[in-house]
């Protein structure tokens, strides 16, 4: 039977697996939306976007394409159970990349990378990941 | 074509201050006016050189009980105090009202005293207002006071669903009223309907029925030009071309470019909030809420979010608009968008700014040719941005997307009428 998932669980479980290797923050504010989780690549100091949802990934893409103005690469997590119904090619054509996430601790899976976007507006990104690094970070 | 700005806020003062050669005039709600009386009609003095007209904002009569109510029960303060300034009857009557009901035109006072009281109130409240003891604190903020009167009266006016029902009856028996308690001062009627009310037949009655009148004042409810059909916009351009013909000045309560454009049916005016109240549908209640922080897209004569704005100007760095504020802001380099975001006010100054030199280039216009161009917007970047959400259209539950308002107005302007 499948069980329900809050997309506040989502969100904790990708936000545990992002941790290790970001800098990580949850509900950032961008303009008038929040988007939903950042991360700053420790290694190579890419800024990734990923807007959650459970189900309703025609949403979370929209909001997807609005945060390739903010970071180098934009995706969208969805529950795992409903990943499947992704359409890889509409993410294809713009470059947002698909994470399915769990309800259990590490239960999560990149299944499409995200392009790099060519739209970054770079004082927003710079903004952002100032607000993410620790003083003293480069 | 003349551009008025809807008064809504008193932080907008400044900048309305800092941009008034950008504007023709002020709208000032009634039910602002009656509330907020002294500060408003302080500022209100001290521009003018802009002319006003009072809105009555009779309308609100029309919705239950319940909407002009608080939590407590009691009558919102802004309508109370409108009420007390109309005629001392009609607070109590609204009050007696059960909670779900409406009035009805046998609800209200005697024709005569109604009128009256609501042409005293625009014709007095700012001379009287902005001397009082009260009004002197904002005297010292809002710079130098020369009482006006307004450019007219507008007389009471209510929502019709269908011409001949007893709201059109009462609204045209107010208005004729008020003409003849202003003698021969000129004064301003407001028909009030949806564009989906009109039809030929409709827009001939009413043409008859108003054309003693000189200034005529249309609110088409909830005219959302970002989900607007090939209809509506047909019957907006009727019933503007038929209001005019007897060289009546015909101007829009609410408006956009799509209305705009129809100066050569003869409309005269528009009048808008800044960033907002371009359309207005009946249902909503006045005041609450500020306005939400968006950009104007000049060549999408549109509104979107911030944030789609940096994604739409970053793929489209052509769209960078080059008004004098975003000149400063922006100065051509897509990046610096977030500066509007830190500060909100420049949203409304380029707005304010756009808006001025839409209606500066509107008497040099080739109707047939800003068409071409809307056609050519459309097909340009209609499948670029159809992604993002409109959220103009979904506010009146619009499954529109991208710009496809656009190719819809280039119909509507382009259909025979």
């Amino acid at each position: 039977m499948k069980k329900n998932v809050s997309e506040r669980r989502l969100v904790d479980v990708l936000v545990s697996f992002l941790r290790p290797r970001n800098y990580v923050e949850r509900g950032l504010r961008h303009y008038e939306k929040t988007i939903d989780v950042v991360a700053v690549c420790l290694e190579s100091g890419e800024l990734s976007a990923i807007e959650a949802k459970t189900k309703n990934w025609r949403r979370a893409v929209e909001q997807a394409i609005v945060n390739l103005a903010a970071a180098e690469r934009s995706y969208i997590a969805i529950y795992s159970n409903f990943a499947h119904r992704v359409s890889l090619e509409e993410l294809d054509r713009h470059g947002i990349g698909l994470i399915s996430v769990g309800s259990q601790w590490g239960d999560v899976e990149v299944i499409k990378e995200a392009d790099l976007s060519p739209f970054v507006n770079l004082l927003m990104n710079k903004r952002i990941k100032d607000k993410l690094l620790p003083k003293g970070a480069k | 074509m003349n551009i008025n700005l809807r008064f809504a806020m008193h932080r907008d003062i400044p900048l309305i201050h800092t941009e008034a050669t950008k504007i023709d005039g002020l709208v000032i709600p009634g039910h602002i006016l009656a509330y907020q009386s002294a500060p408003t009609s302080v500022f209100v003095s001290s521009m003018p050189e802009h002319e006003y007209i009072i809105d009555p904002m009779t309308f609100i009569f029309q919705h239950p009980k319940s909407s002009n109510v608080n939590e407590a029960g009691e009558l919102r303060r802004s309508i109370c105090r409108m009420c007390e300034e109309y005629h001392e009857d009609l607070a109590g009557i609204l009050e007696g009202l059960d909670i779900d009901q409406r009035m009805r035109p046998s609800d209200f006072p005697t024709l005569n005293d109604f009128c009256v009281g609501i042409v005293s109130f625009q014709r007095d409240v700012v001379r009287e207002k902005s001397t009082t003891s009260k009004a002197s604190k904002y005297i010292s903020r809002y710079g130098r006071q020369t009482p006006t009167e307004p450019r007219f009266v507008v007389a009471p006016y209510f929502k019709f669903e269908s011409v001949g029902d007893e709201w059109y009856q009462f609204s045209l028996r107010c208005a004729q009223e008020t003409q003849r308690i202003c003698d021969n001062d000129s004064i301003g009627v407001v028909i009030y309907c949806s564009a989906n009310s009109l039809n030929i037949e409709a827009i001939s009655r009413i043409g008859a029925d108003y054309q003693q009148f000189n200034h005529i004042l249309i609110w088409l409810d909830d005219f959302n030009e970002a989900a607007i059909s090939v209809e509506n916009i047909v019957e907006a351009r009727r019933l503007i071309n038929v209001l005019a013909r007897n060289e009546a000045e015909v101007e829009s309560l609410y408006g956009g470019y799509l209305l705009m454009l129809m100066e050569s049916e003869g409309l005269n005016g528009i009048s808008h909030g800044i960033l907002y109240t371009q359309h207005k549908r009946f249902s909503v209640l006045p005041g609450g809420g500020g306005a939400p922080e968006r950009y104007y897209i000049p060549k999408f004569k549109a509104f979107r979010s911030l944030s789609q704005t940096d994604l739409i100007i970053h793929k489209h760095p052509e769209l960078i608009c080059r008004c004098e504020v975003c000149e400063e802001v922006i100065g051509g380099n897509a990046d610096r968008i977030i500066m509007f975001g830190d500060e909100p006010d420049l949203l409304r100054g380029h707005f304010i700014t756009v808006r001025y030199q839409e209606a500066q280039a509107m008497p040099d216009m080739n109707r047939d040719e800003e068409i071409e161009r809307l056609r050519e917007t459309y097909e340009m970047y209609d499948e670029s941005i159809r992604m993002l959400p409109n959220p103009d259209a979904f506010v009146s539950s619009s499954r529109m997307r991208g710009l496809e308002y656009l190719y819809i107005w280039t119909q509507g302007l382009e259909h025979t009428i």
